[in-house]
């Protein structure tokens, strides 16, 4: 167990954890300043082709990627540009992620620099060797199908290069905010949102905690497994706060009240609370978020904070790893079935030689698609001509390995 | 050969085997097993019977069987039911106690239960069971006989199973036709958890989880009383049929690897299973990772549903007794392990412990839902128990000639 005052002994020890936050785009960039002010320690960096944009911030790192090809103004919704401005600059790019073990990366999609330069910001941090997670904004439903087909487009090549994306929905924002929320308390919401996710694998990184977590520990959970992310947090006060965060953590719009835990593989939970916070209360903390991850690997970490006071924080970070459940493909057809979104391929083809994903995995399959099962094709075997049992939508009858997308090595 | 002690005869038309336990009881309270009879099912699928000849011949030689190893003739049954169609909810009836006197009389607790039971349930639904929970009266709580209390107004809680009429009445008229005579049915997780709870694990609070060939019959006692209850159309056959896919294996060969090499622990090394084919095909090696894997996944997910419907319920804080996993999936190596991994909860591989016999038939857990049926027969049939008709006796003594002749062509 380790004290604040071995904190300060630890950080000047070569194996201190080097964090790194990146927000590309507009969206990321407001965001990552924003919470920078919150987050001592950690380097922040706002990448932007828009240099207006960055030239209005405060407390970051700013770097203006692509001047050449949009002469200092933004990508303009222009996803094509947003991804070549940040190829031009990938050396920059590279020297700014080097000797970092863990990144950041705060992006809206939808739009032009958020959309194209994030995975490639991704794959510029992840071959300098740090571990990349990335915070993603959805944009809005009333934004238009354009725009959210764009997000997705973005979004695939984002999973297909950082370790873990976690997606926050703007429309579930609103939910957080409430209806009378003004838009710029909504995005500010947002913003604290990610500001605590960070803040939250911060704290479980940087020893000062009840419970430690190692960076091992999560490396070995998310590390190239290129996860698909929620998260949830929630805070609470008084005799019951333990409880009561559990709770706010489970009705937290963002988390879907709790049913995405069960489909979690991976949830880091982290409990921040003030200096007379007992294991007792980081143990009813916890249980119920393990409870409601069957399948889960749950990896925990509590911390103190003196400026806590009597509060508890729980922040909740379900990944879900989309290897697994790519895997479903073998027993399906080849072919790209029902996959409902315009191939992501279109960004890439703007003369980049190699596509980022066959650079980084190899093989131009290991590309994480949008997909479902064929229902079809899939083998009921003896329960072809009997009634399905239908359960939550699922045909119990389909081997429980097909549906988990479990691959068999033959 | 007329008895003169009772008889009680539970018979379960399952997805995997039909099994007719034969009960007998001295005093009316304690109950030996005295005979098991047991073949192979081939018309039923998923706890339903979907042919109704194949059924009826394998209910016909099940019972034969079970005359023979007790001695006795059998001429009714108590039979189980299943099916992934069966739902269930709790309702409250409330009456208002008329009397001058106001003391609650049997009167009133048969109208209360009777109010209880009248719900809305769909059209071609049939109550199977309505068991009473706890009784109100005027309000107060908790309350086990209100028979001769004083109050106003007098409210019951119950637990109501329904289930498709049609569905329970294939496997009524199939017995019918063997010719037995059907006293009652039960739902099998009904029938399961009075085999093998005790009053004392009922009052503490405990899930009987019968996992069977073809369903997942489960059902919640918390303080004594039946609180929740549920099938899922998910059994052991649903196992093979995964390894026969995953393994590309026929159905036959699938069953034996479970079987023989099945476990829900996934071994860390590989380890290949080879067997022999026909003269002329080559040896054909199976990985055993895969295939428990295949199995692991299978019965995770089955009892994380039984554990997502416990909690929807909120029923999770009750269950001190903790977890009776019994039918024929209970024999499963590693099951003890991964129910306690998901359920957090004690886990008791269930035997039949309601009852007295040979250790053979009460320590399987796949009997237990048939020996539960004799239980049940025996709290229901309370002294209706009449001496077979003469016509009764004259087709059963045919029928079991036609069996005899049957067997010996």
């Amino acid at each position: 167990m380790a004290t604040r005052k071995s904190t300060t002994e630890n950080s000047d020890t070569p194996h201190r954890i080097r964090l790194k936050l990146f927000g590309v785009g507009g969206a990321g960039g407001n965001a990552v300043s924003q919470i920078a002010g919150a987050l001592t320690g950690i380097d922040v960096v706002a990448v932007n082709t828009d240099l207006q944009a960055l030239n209005g911030m405060a407390d970051v790192e700013k770097m203006q990627i692509g001047s050449a090809v949009t002469h200092g103004l933004g990508a303009g919704g222009d996803v094509e540009l947003g991804l070549r401005a940040a190829q031009q600059d990938t050396e920059r790019l590279e020297a700014a992620a080097q000797n970092t073990d863990l990144i950041f990366i705060v992006a809206g999609l939808g739009g032009g620099t958020g959309t194209g330069a994030a995975p490639v910001v991704a794959r510029v941090a992840k071959e300098q060797g740090a571990l990349v997670l990335a915070f993603a904004f959805l944009p809005f439903n009333f934004e238009g199908d354009r725009r959210r087909q764009q997000a997705q487009a973005g979004l695939e090549l984002l999973k297909a290069q950082a370790d873990a994306v976690i997606c926050i929905a703007n429309d579930k924002l609103f939910k957080v905010a409430g209806e009378n929320a003004t838009a710029s308390d909504a995005f500010q919401r947002g913003n604290e949102l990610v500001g605590t996710g960070v803040q939250a694998f911060w704290q479980l990184l940087s020893r000062k905690g009840l419970i430690n977590v190692d960076f091992a520990d999560l490396r070995n959970a998310l590390g190239s497994k290129h996860s698909d992310g929620i998260f949830s947090f929630g805070t609470a006060t008084g005799p019951d706060k333990s409880r009561a965060a559990v709770k706010a953590v489970m009705d937290n719009p963002l988390l879907d009240s709790g049913e995405i835990l069960g489909k979690a593989e991976t949830v880091l939970v982290s409990v921040l609370g003030g200096p007379d916070m007992t294991l007792a209360d980081v143990q009813r903390a916890v249980e119920p978020i393990s409870r409601a991850t069957p399948r889960g690997h749950v990896i925990m970490g509590a911390a103190i904070d003196e400026a806590h006071g009597d509060r508890l924080t729980i922040t909740v970070v379900a990944t879900a790893h989309l290897v697994a459940r790519r895997a479903a493909v073998p027993v399906a057809p080849r072919q790209p079935v029902g996959r409902r979104l315009p191939e992501p391929t279109s960004p890439q083809r703007a003369g980049n030689p190699a596509p980022v994903e066959e650079k980084l995995n190899g093989k131009k399959d290991a590309l994480p698609k949008q997909e479902h099962l064929p229902l079809e094709g899939v083998s009921r075997g003896r329960f072809d001509k009997s009634e399905p049992t239908l359960y939550d939508g699922e045909d119990l009858d389909v081997p429980t390995f097909i549906r988990r997308g479990v691959s068999l090595k033959r | 050969m007329q008895t003169k002690e009772r008889i009680v005869v539970g018979l379960e038309v399952g997805t995997s085997k039909v099994c007719a336990v034969v009960g007998e009881t001295m005093d009316g309270v304690n109950l030996q097993v005295i005979g098991v009879g047991q073949v192979a099912s081939t018309g039923v699928r998923k706890g339903e019977i979907v042919d109704m000849d194949a059924a009826m011949q394998n209910i016909t030689a099940a019972v034969a069987a079970a005359e023979d190893s007790a001695g006795v003739e059998i001429h009714n049954v108590f039979a189980s039911v299943s099916g992934g169609h069966i739902r269930c909810f709790n309702n409250r009836g409330s009456v208002i106690v008329t009397n001058d006197d106001r003391e609650i009389g049997d009167d009133e607790v048969r109208n209360v239960l009777l109010n209880a039971k009248a719900v809305n349930i769909p059209m071609d639904h049939v109550v199977v069971h309505a068991i009473r929970q706890r009784f109100y009266v005027d309000g107060a709580d908790g309350i086990q006989n209100p028979v001769r209390m004083l109050g106003s107004k007098l409210e019951a809680d119950v637990h109501v199973i329904h289930g498709v009429r049609t569905r329970f009445q294939n496997t009524i008229r199939c017995i019918k036709q063997v010719p037995l005579d059907v006293q009652n049915i039960a739902v099998s997780s009904f029938a399961s958890a009075l085999a093998v709870l005790t009053t004392d694990q009922q009052k503490q609070g405990a899930v009987v989880i019968d996992m069977g060939g073809g369903t997942t019959d489960y059902i919640v006692y918390r303080e004594g009383t039946i609180q929740h209850s549920g099938v899922i159309a998910v059994g052991g056959d649903h196992l093979t049929n995964d390894i026969a896919i995953g393994l590309r294996l026929p159905m036959n060969r699938a069953e034996q690897m479970k079987l023989e090499h099945g476990s829900l622990d996934i071994p860390l090394a590989d380890e290949a299973i080879t067997f022999k084919r026909e003269v002329g095909l080559p040896d054909l090696q199976v990985s055993k990772q895969q295939l428990c894997r295949i199995m692991n996944l299978r019965v995770a997910e089955t009892l994380t549903l039984v554990k997502k419907e416990l909690e929807r319920q909120k029923l999770f804080d009750y269950l001190a007794s903790g977890v009776f996993i019994t039918g024929g999936c209970a024999r499963l190596r590693g099951l003890e392990t991964m129910a306690g991994e998901i359920f957090a909860l004690p886990v008791h591989i269930g035997h039949s412990q309601t009852i007295n016999g040979p250790t053979s038939a009460i320590e399987s857990p796949e009997y237990s839902t048939a020996i539960g049926l004799v239980r049940y027969g025996l709290g229901s049939q309370r002294d209706q128990h009449q001496p077979p008709t003469a016509t009764q006796k004259f087709k059963h003594t045919f029928q079991h000639l036609v069996q005899k002749v049957r067997t010996l062509m």
